[in-house]
C-alpha cells in the first residue's frame, strides 16, 4: 500500500525516516492455524470473507490442513494508533476483523507446532442432516477445544473426524462435547 | 263480557276530550276510539283480566292527565296500539274482526293524537339533535383532511354508546372530561404526523424481505415447521428437518443459513400463540405511502416430494403495529388482504398501503390448518419434516418500497403551511423564540435493518410576515377544518390567539401549532353543525359525505355546495353516484352494516374448539367481508329488498364454499357466485356472519335468532322479557334440544304472546350451527354418534358426535307454516314490502341521527313508495332517502 | 356547619419554586402555592376503597356457602381466603335490581344503571367517581381506573354522563405514573403544558359559548355538556399543576414488567394489585377500581355442566381467590398507625353474573373484605327476590366518610353490615 507523498509527509519523514521507512515497508508474515474449516465447502467461504478484508491478505492456504499464512502491514491494521509490539495482540486485532467480517465463522489461532505424525486421529460417528450450518455446528462444538488441532465433518458418512494432540485432550472430551448439543442423539459408536 | 262496564272507558275519554287534552282543539265529536276498544279490546284488556299487561281503563284515563302523552313510554304504548290494530295483530284472530271503517276511525284518531303531542313537544326542538362526531367519524375526517389514509386514532378515544342500534344520534354521543383530554391528545399525535420535519422528502428504500431472518421465523425452520427452498427446490445448503433436527439455531445464523435474497421460505405452521412470523428485519421510520409487492405460491408437500398443492391458498399479510421494541410476539395488527398462493407457480401481488412509524408486515398461512411438526421437547420425534405430508404456503420474498412521496411538502403539512420555506435552526438554542421539539429518529424496533439519516438537522418553517401568514394559513385552514364557511370574527379569534402565542415568546411553527390543536378541539370540528330547520348547501354536503362516506365532503362537493347547486335533485343524485362508486363508500358499508347487522359483534364469541375445530381466524374475516360484498352487489347492481332473505347467487371464496358445500370456488377472493336453484345460501338471513352473531359459541337457540330475524330484517322487534324469568342452561352434553327447551313458550299462554314470533323463524335458523354451517343433527361432546368428517380438512381432528336431530318445522302465528329454511325463505321473500320498509327505516334512522317519529311515517313511506315505483331496488332506495324531506331537514 | 380541613402540607416558597420550574415561567400563579383547602367530608382517618369485578363469572357452587349467619362453614373458594375469614363478609341473593343483558352487565357493576343490553342505554357514574367526587382531592390522583385485558378498554369506572374512563391496563407505566419523578426540566415543561392546556380549554370553551347563541334550547343542553366537559379538564389540569411541585413518594420496590399473553390473567392481576397496595400505602390514591378480563376463557365458562370442563374452569377461579388472598393478606400486613391498611380499605370482589354459564345476571357472588366493618359472616338474602346489591354501596359511601343516602336504585343501607 503506498501512501501519495505530500510536502507535509516529506517534512516528517525526514525527522522520523528510519521508523517512517521500517512501518511502511513492512510486510509481515503469520503462519497460523484457522478455525472455521468445517469442511470442503468452507474454502468458498474463507475466500470470500478474505475479499471482505484487503488489509490481510492470505498466502499459501492449505485448506486441508487448516493452515494459511497471513501477510499485513500492521499499520494497516492500527489506523491513528501506535502498532503493539505483542503478537498476541496483533493476533487478536487479525481475529477482531475477521469475527466482523465472517460473522464470527472464522477465526485464526497460533499452531501447536505439533508433527503431523504425532497427531491422534479420532473419528466419532454422529447422525445429521446433510446441512452446511448443521456441520460447522458440530464442527465448532469441538474446535474451541484445547488441543484439537483440527477437525471435519462429513454428513452423508455421518462422520467427525478430528487431529488431536493425545497429550492434551482425548475421543472422549470430544465425545462429552458433542453430547452437550442440544437435540444431539449420538448414534451407537 | 262485561255489558255493564262500558262506561269506565267513554266516561274517561269524554273528559280527557273535554279538557281539550287529547286534540289541539277542544273536542267538538266524541272520539271514534272509546266504541271501537269497547267493543273489541275492554274484555282482555280491562283492570281485571290485564292480557298482556295491559289495562286499557288505567291507559285511557291516564290520558285526562295533563302531559301524561309526553311520558316516553306511555308515548311508546300508544304507538304499539296503533301498530298492532294496523296490522291486524289485534283483536286476535279467533275473535270477530272489527268493521274496517270503525278500525280506520279509530287508527286515524289516535295517529292525528299521537302527532298532535309530537308537534306540541318539537315546538322547541328539533328532530335530529346536535351531535357530535362517532369515532369511526372523527377518524375518518382527520384522514381525509390531513391525506394520512392510515393514522389510527380511533383507540385513543373512549368507545360510543348506541342509541335505537346506531351510534349516529345525539343520545349515544355523550361527553366527559376524558374524550376533551383524548381529543387534545389526538390532536398532538395528529399535528406530529402532519408537520414535515425537513425540506427533501425522507430518503425513499426498497428493501427485499425474507420471512427467514426474523427469530421466531428460524426457529421453525430449526424445528420444521418451515423449510427453505431455491429455484422451486430444497435449498442445497439447508435441507429440510428430517431424521435429524437441526442443531445450533446460533450457528446457522451465523452461518448466513437464514440470509439470501434467493431462498424461499415454505411455511407449514398456522400461527398460534408462539408463532407469528414478521418481516422484522423492516420497521418503517416515516409515516407515508409504502408500495408492497410480495410473491406467493404453495405446494403439496410428501416426505421429500414437491407436488400441485390442492388448490390456490391464501397467504395473509397485516400490519403490525410495535408496542415496545419489537420483543416477542402477539403485537397488535391488522389484516391488510388474503392473497392467492397459487399451486407450484408464484404469483406476485402489488398494493400500496399506509404505514405509520414502527411498523412492519405479518404474515400467517391462513388456509392451512393448525399444525404443529415439532414441538420442544420432542426431540425424538422422527422424521419431522421429511416424514410429513401435507400443504404448504411459500413466500418468496416481500418488497417494500418507501415512503413513496409524490410532492414534498406532503399534502398533510401542506394543508398546515403552504407555501413556506423551512430553515435551519439549532435545537440546543435557549434563546431566541421557542422552537419545536425535534427528537432524533432511531431505529429501535430488535432486529429491523432500515436505518434513517444518521446526520438529522432541525427545520422549521419560515415566516417573514408571520401575521399576514397566519391569517392566510388560518383563512384556508378553517373552512376546510370546519366543513363550512368560516365567519371574520371566529377566524379573528384564532388570529388574536396566535398573536398572544407569539407574544409568549414561541417561534411561528409552535404559535401556529396551538392554533390548530385548538380547531381541532373545538365544537365546531367535533361537532355537526346544523341550521335548525332545512339544511343548508354545507350542512347538506356533510350528511351526504358522512352517509356515504363516514367521512367530510371532498373539494368537488363542497365546491357544489358553495355554489348554491347541490341541492337541485339531478345534481344530487349525480354526487350521490359518484360517492357510491368511490372505494370510500366501502366505510359507509362496513359502519351500516357494522350496527344494523350487528357485524362489530362478529367477534365476540369463540366456537368451542372441540366442537367447531374446523372454524379460523380466516374464515371469520371471509363471512364478513361476504355481508359487506353482497351488500354492495345488491347497491350495485340496485337490486330488490327480497334479495335480504333469499337469493340465486352469494358472495363466496373458497373457505366460505367449502362451509356451505358449494363446489366450484378457489381462492380467497371473494366474487359473485351463481347457486343452484334449491340453495338456500345467499341472502343475510342465512350468511355465516349472521348465523355466528346470534350464537353465543358453543350453542345456538331461535330465540336471539328469531329476535334478529324480526328486529333487523322484518322490522319488529320484540318487546324484552318480562323480570324474573330464570335464564335457560344450554346442555352441550347432547341430552336435550333447544327445542325441548324452550317448550314452555309454546305451552305457557303469557309466554306464547311474544314467543308465537319470536321463535319460528330462530326454529327455522336452528338447522344452522354457531359458525353458520348446515346440520341435521346437533353436535355434541358427549352422546351421540361419530361425526363423519364431511369436507373439514384432513389435517383437523374430529371429535365431536352427533346427537339429536334437528327440528326445522314452525308456524308462524298468522299461521303460515314452513317445514324447513327454503319454505322460511319464500315466506318471508313473498313480502319484500316489509323488508324493504325496514330497511328504509333503518337507512333513515342511521342517515339522520334520530328516530323516525311518528309524523314522519307518511314521509317515510313516500320514500318506500317511490323506490317501489322505480324498481324497488336498494340503490334506488338510498337516492330515496336522500331525497327525502326526512333527510334534508333538521 | 363543616369545619375546613386546611392542609398541613408546606407551602412552596417562591424562591424555590422559580429554582425549580426554571426562570421562564411567567409568575402570576401565587394561588397554586396558597394551601389547599379540602372538604371535611374527608375525615382525617383515611379510607380507602378497591374495587374488583372477575368479569366472567365465578362459578356459584364452589363459591356461596350454604349455611348462613357467622360460623358458616367456607364453601371451597372460601377456604382460599380462610386466614381472613373474620376480616370479610360474603353476600347471596343480591344483585342489582333490572341489570341484565348478560355480559352487558360487566360494565354496570358498580353503577347499577339498568337494561345495559337494550338498544340506547346510557350508562351513569359509578360508585367509585361518586367518591372521587368527594374525597379524591386529598390525594395525587383523585382515583385509579385499572384493567388486565388485551382487548380495548373494560372498565368498571363511569363518569357522571356515563363515559367509560379508560383503565391503565399497564402496571408498569402505572408504577412509573405514581413513583417516578420527573426531572426539573420535565417537571417545568409539565406545567407549562398544563397552563397551556388550560389557556386553550379556555379558548375553545368560548368557541362553544359563541356557538350555543345560534341553537335552539335543547341543542344548547347538548354542547353545554361539550362546555361543562371542557371546564371540568381545566379544573382537573389545575389540580395537577399543584401536585407537579410535589415530589412523589419513594417505594422499596422495582418497576415491575408488564406481561402481554392475555391468559396470564392471574398473574398479571397479581402484579396490578402489588402496586395497588403500593398506591394505597403511600396515600397516593384512595379509591381503585380493577376489571379483570378474563375473557379468553369465555369458552370454558359455557362448561354446560360438563364435567371435565368444570374442573379446568374451577382451576382457573381458585386462582383468582389465591390472588386475592394474597393481597388481603398484603394489605393486613401492612400497618398504619393503630390500625393495618385492611381495617382501612374495603375491598370489594364480585362478578356481574350470577351464572356465566347461563349468563343469569341475579344472585350475584359478591364479598367485602377490610375497611372496618363487623365481618366473619355470610349474609344470606332472598335467592328468588334478590336483596338490592346498590345498598351494599350506600354503606361504602358512608364509610368513607361521604353523606350520601342512596346510590342508583338502592333502598337504604346493607341490612345486617354493621361497622366494626
Amino acid at each position: 500500500m503506498n501512501h501519495a507523498p505530500s510536502p507535509l509527509r516529506a517534512a516528517a519523514a525526514a525527522l522520523l525516516l528510519p521508523l517512517l521507512c521500517a512501518a511502511t515497508a513492512r510486510a509481515d508474515k503469520m503462519d497460523l492455524r484457522v478455525i472455521g474449516f468445517s469442511a470442503p465447502e468452507r474454502e468458498k467461504d474463507f475466500a470470500l470473507t478474505m475479499e471482505k478484508m484487503p488489509d490481510l491478505r492470505a498466502i499459501a492456504l492449505d485448506a486441508e490442513h487448516a493452515r494459511v499464512t497471513l501477510e499485513f502491514n500492521p499499520a494497516d491494521l492500527f489506523p491513528k494508533v501506535k502498532v503493539p509490539s505483542d503478537p498476541a495482540a496483533i493476533l487478536k486485532r487479525i481475529n477482531d476483523l475477521t469475527g466482523a467480517a465472517s460473522l464470527r465463522t472464522f477465526q485464526f489461532a497460533t499452531p501447536s507446532g505439533l508433527a503431523e505424525d504425532t497427531l491422534a486421529k479420532v473419528e466419532i460417528k454422529v447422525g445429521l442432516l446433510d446441512c452446511k450450518s448443521c456441520r460447522y455446528a458440530f464442527y465448532s462444538a469441538v474446535a474451541g477445544i484445547d488441543g484439537v488441532e483440527r477437525a471435519t465433518v462429513h454428513s452423508t458418512a455421518g462422520v467427525l473426524t478430528a487431529w488431536i494432540d493425545p497429550q492434551k485432550t482425548s475421543k472422549d472430551a470430544l465425545f462429552q462435547a458433542l453430547k452437550k448439543l442440544k437435540g444431539v442423539e449420538l448414534p451407537p459408536q | 263480557m262485561n255489558f255493564a262496564r262500558p262506561s269506565v272507558l267513554l266516561v274517561a275519554l269524554f273528559s280527557a276530550a273535554r279538557h281539550g287534552l287529547l286534540c289541539a282543539d277542544p273536542v267538538p265529536n266524541p272520539s271514534p276510539l272509546a266504541p271501537f276498544l269497547e267493543a273489541h279490546c275492554a274484555d282482555c284488556h280491562d283492570a281485571d283480566s290485564k292480557k298482556g299487561g295491559l289495562d286499557l281503563g288505567a291507559l285511557t284515563a291516564n290520558l285526562s292527565k295533563p302531559d301524561s302523552l309526553s311520558d316516553p313510554e306511555t308515548f311508546a304504548l300508544w304507538v304499539r296500539l296503533h301498530d298492532r290494530i294496523e296490522s291486524g295483530e289485534m283483536p286476535p284472530a279467533k275473535k270477530p274482526r272489527p268493521a274496517p271503517t270503525d278500525r280506520e276511525k279509530a287508527l286515524q284518531w289516535i295517529a292525528q293524537t299521537l302527532e298532535t303531542q309530537e308537534l306540541q313537544q318539537s315546538r322547541d326542538h328539533v328532530r335530529t339533535g346536535v351531535r357530535r362526531l362517532t369515532r369511526a367519524e372523527y377518524e375518518n375526517t382527520v384522514r381525509d383532511l390531513f391525506s394520512m389514509p392510515g393514522i389510527l386514532v380511533q383507540n385513543l378515544l373512549p368507545a360510543d354508546g348506541s342509541a335505537l342500534g346506531f351510534d349516529k344520534n345525539t343520545d349515544a354521543l355523550d361527553l366527559s372530561h376524558v374524550n376533551i383530554a383524548k381529543y387534545v391528545e389526538a390532536a398532538e399525535k395528529i399535528l406530529d404526523l402532519a408537520i414535515a420535519t425537513r425540506p427533501t422528502p425522507p430518503p425513499s428504500s426498497k428493501i427485499r424481505l425474507t420471512l427467514a431472518g426474523n427469530y421466531q421465523t428460524n426457529l421453525t425452520l430449526m424445528g420444521g415447521d418451515a423449510m427453505l427452498l431455491k429455484d422451486g427446490k430444497l435449498h442445497p445448503d439447508t435441507p429440510p428437518a428430517g431424521a435429524h433436527a437441526h442443531i445450533d439455531q446460533g450457528a446457522h445464523e451465523r452461518m448466513g443459513a437464514f440470509e439470501g435474497e434467493d431462498s424461499s421460505t415454505a411455511v407449514f405452521r398456522h400461527e398460534d400463540e408462539s408463532f407469528n412470523p414478521y418481516y422484522q428485519r423492516f420497521a418503517s421510520l416515516y409515516p407515508g405511502m409504502y408500495k408492497v409487492r410480495a410473491s406467493f405460491w404453495s405446494l403439496q408437500w410428501e416426505k421429500g416430494s414437491i407436488l400441485p398443492s390442492r388448490t390456490t391458498e391464501a397467504a395473509r399479510l397485516s400490519i403490525v403495529h410495535f408496542n415496545e421494541n419489537g420483543r416477542g410476539g402477539g403485537h397488535p395488527s391488522t389484516v391488510l388482504g388474503y392473497f392467492d398462493a397459487p399451486s407450484l407457480k408464484p404469483a406476485e401481488h402489488a398494493f400500496e398501503t399506509w404505514l405509520n412509524p414502527r411498523e412492519t408486515f405479518g404474515f400467517n398461512t391462513a388456509s392451512l390448518a393448525h399444525v404443529v411438526l415439532y414441538r420442544v421437547g420432542t426431540w425424538g420425534q422422527l422424521n419431522r419434516t421429511m416424514g410429513y405430508t401435507g400443504p404448504c404456503i411459500v413466500n418468496d420474498w416481500l418488497e417494500v418500497e418507501g415512503p413513496v412521496h409524490d410532492i414534498w411538502p406532503p399534502r398533510s403539512h401542506r394543508l398546515l403551511f403552504p407555501d413556506l420555506p423551512m430553515e435551519e435552526f439549532s435545537p440546543k438554542r435557549k434563546d431566541g423564540p421557542r422552537m419545536p421539539a425535534r427528537p432524533v429518529l432511531k431505529q429501535d424496533i430488535l432486529g429491523a435493518r432500515n436505518r434513517p439519516d444518521p446526520v438529522q438537522p432541525a427545520f422549521t418553517v419560515k415566516s417573514d410576515q408571520p401575521e399576514a401568514d397566519a391569517e392566510r394559513l388560518l383563512a384556508a385552514f378553517l373552512p376546510r377544518a370546519f366543513r363550512r364557511p368560516v365567519p371574520d370574527e371566529i377566524r379573528a379569534a384564532y388570529l388574536e390567539q396566535f398573536r398572544q402565542r407569539l407574544a409568549a415568546g414561541d417561534g411561528f411553527e409552535l404559535a401556529m401549532r396551538w392554533v390548530y390543536r385548538a380547531a381541532l378541539c373545538s365544537p365546531d370540528f367535533l361537532y355537526h353543525v346544523e341550521p335548525a330547520t332545512t339544511l343548508d348547501p354545507h350542512a347538506l354536503a356533510s350528511r351526504v359525505s358522512y352517509l356515504l362516506w363516514n367521512s367530510q365532503p371532498d373539494d368537488t362537493l363542497t365546491k357544489l355546495a358553495a355554489s348554491g347547486t347541490l341541492s337541485q335533485p339531478n345534481t344530487l343524485a349525480r354526487e350521490v353516484q359518484r360517492l357510491l362508486e368511490d372505494r370510500r363508500s366501502d366505510r359507509f358499508i362496513e359502519d351500516f352494516l357494522g350496527q344494523w347487522l350487528k357485524l362489530r359483534s362478529i367477534a365476540a364469541n369463540d366456537p368451542d374448539k372441540k366442537l367447531y375445530p374446523e372454524f379460523s381466524a380466516y374464515l371469520q374475516d371471509s363471512m364478513v367481508n361476504e355481508t359487506r360484498a353482497f351488500f354492495r352487489e345488491l347497491l350495485t347492481k340496485n337490486l330488490g329488498a327480497a334479495h335480504l332473505v333469499k337469493s340465486d347467487f352469494a358472495m363466496l371464496n373458497e373457505r366460505l364454499a367449502q362451509l356451505y358445500n358449494i363446489p366450484g370456488v378457489t381462492g380467497p377472493a371473494i366474487r359473485r357466485v351463481q347457486l343452484p336453484p334449491d340453495c338456500p345460501r345467499g341472502p343475510f338471513l342465512t350468511q355465516a356472519a349472521l348465523l355466528k352473531i346470534t350464537a353465543n359459541g358453543t350453542t345456538t337457540s331461535p330465540v336471539p335468532r328469531g329476535a334478529f330475524v324480526m328486529g333487523r330484517l322484518l322490522g319488529r322487534p320484540p318487546q324484552p322479557p318480562p323480570p324474573n324469568i330464570p335464564a335457560v342452561e344450554p346442555d352441550v352434553r347432547g341430552a336435550t334440544t333447544i327445542r325441548e327447551l324452550l317448550e314452555r313458550h309454546r305451552s305457557n299462554a303469557s309466554c306464547s304472546a311474544c314467543h308465537a314470533y319470536i321463535d319460528p323463524p330462530g326454529l327455522a335458523l336452528e338447522a344452522f350451527d354457531v359458525i353458520g354451517g348446515m346440520r341435521t343433527r346437533y353436535r355434541s361432546l358427549d352422546q351421540g354418534d361419530p361425526a363423519p368428517r364431511g369436507n373439514i380438512d384432513s389435517k383437523i381432528s374430529v371429535q365431536f358426535l352427533l346427537g339429536p336431530s334437528v327440528d326445522t318445522t314452525g308456524e308462524f302465528a298468522d299461521a303460515r307454516r314452513f317445514s324447513n329454511i327454503a319454505e322460511l325463505q319464500n315466506l318471508l321473500a313473498a313480502d319484500p314490502h316489509r323488508l324493504l320498509s325496514n330497511l328504509a327505516r333503518q337507512l333513515t334512522i342511521y342517515a339522520t341521527g334520530r328516530d323516525v317519529a311518528f309524523r314522519d311515517r307518511a314521509a317515510l313511506a313516500q320514500v318506500v313508495a317511490r323506490t317501489e315505483a322505480q324498481g324497488g331496488g336498494l340503490r334506488t332506495l338510498l337516492h330515496e332517502v336522500i331525497r327525502s324531506p326526512l333527510f334534508q331537514t333538521r | 356547619m363543616d369545619t375546613l380541613h386546611i392542609s398541613t402540607r408546606q407551602p412552596l416558597d417562591r424562591r424555590s419554586f422559580l429554582k425549580g420550574a426554571g426562570a421562564m415561567l411567567a409568575l402570576p400563579f401565587l394561588e397554586t402555592m396558597l394551601p389547599r383547602l379540602a372538604q371535611a367530608a374527608a375525615p382525617a382517618v383515611p379510607r380507602r376503597m378497591v374495587a374488583i369485578e372477575a368479569n366472567m363469572g365465578i362459578m356459584p357452587q364452589f363459591f356461596f356457602p350454604e349455611a348462613p349467619g357467622r360460623g358458616y362453614a367456607l364453601s371451597p373458594y372460601l377456604e382460599k381466603l380462610a386466614a381472613h375469614r373474620d376480616h370479610f363478609t360474603v353476600f347471596s341473593g343480591t344483585s342489582h335490581p333490572g341489570v341484565t343483558g348478560a355480559h352487558a352487565a360487566e360494565k354496570c357493576f358498580l353503577t347499577a344503571t339498568p337494561h345495559p343490553e337494550r338498544g340506547g342505554f346510557r350508562n351513569t357514574v359509578s360508585i367509585d367517581q361518586v367518591a372521587a367526587e368527594q374525597i379524591g382531592s386529598e390525594t395525587r390522583f383523585p382515583s385509579l381506573s385499572l384493567a388486565v385485558s388485551n382487548e380495548g378498554g373494560p372498565t368498571l369506572s363511569y363518569t357522571r354522563s356515563g363515559a367509560p374512563i379508560p383503565p391503565d391496563k399497564s402496571p408498569r407505566q402505572l408504577f412509573k405514573k405514581l413513583f417516578m419523578q420527573g426531572t426539573p426540566e420535565e417537571v417545568a415543561a409539565s406545567v407549562e403544558a398544563l397552563r397551556q392546556g388550560r389557556s386553550m380549554l379556555d379558548f375553545v370553551g368560548d368557541q362553544a359559548r359563541r356557538l350555543n347563541r345560534s341553537l335552539t334550547k335543547d341543542d344548547q343542553q347538548r354542547v353545554d355538556r361539550y362546555f361543562t366537559s371542557v371546564r371540568e379538564l381545566e379544573r382537573r389540569l389545575h389540580g395537577s399543576e399543584a401536585w407537579e411541585f410535589k415530589p412523589k413518594p419513594k417505594v422499596d420496590a422495582k418497576q415491575p414488567e408488564d406481561i402481554d399473553d392475555a391468559r396470564e390473567f392471574v398473574r398479571r392481576a397479581e402484579i396490578t394489585l402489588d402496586v395497588v397496595k403500593l398506591a394505597l400505602e403511600t396515600d397516593s390514591t384512595r379509591v381503585v377500581t380493577l376489571f379483570v378480563d378474563t375473557t379468553v376463557i369465555h369458552n370454558i365458562t359455557h362448561h354446560g355442566n360438563r364435567p371435565e370442563v368444570v374442573a379446568e374452569l374451577r382451576g382457573h377461579e381458585e386462582r383468582q381467590l389465591d390472588t386475592l388472598a394474597k393481597f388481603l393478606a398484603a394489605l393486613a400486613a401492612t400497618p398504619e398507625g393503630p390500625a393495618s391498611l385492611l381495617d382501612r380499605t374495603m375491598v370489594l370482589y364480585g362478578a356481574p353474573m350470577g351464572s356465566a354459564n347461563s349468563h343469569s345476571n341475579v344472585n350475584l357472588p359478591v364479598l367485602l373484605a377490610g375497611g372496618g366493618f363487623r365481618h366473619g359472616q355470610h349474609l344470606a338474602f332472598d335467592t328468588k327476590n334478590n336483596y338490592p346489591l346498590p345498598n351494599l354501596f350506600v354503606s361504602m359511601l358512608q364509610r368513607l366518610g361521604i353523606e350520601a343516602d342512596h346510590f342508583a336504585s338502592s333502598t337504604g343501607t346493607m341490612r345486617g353490615l354493621e361497622l366494626a
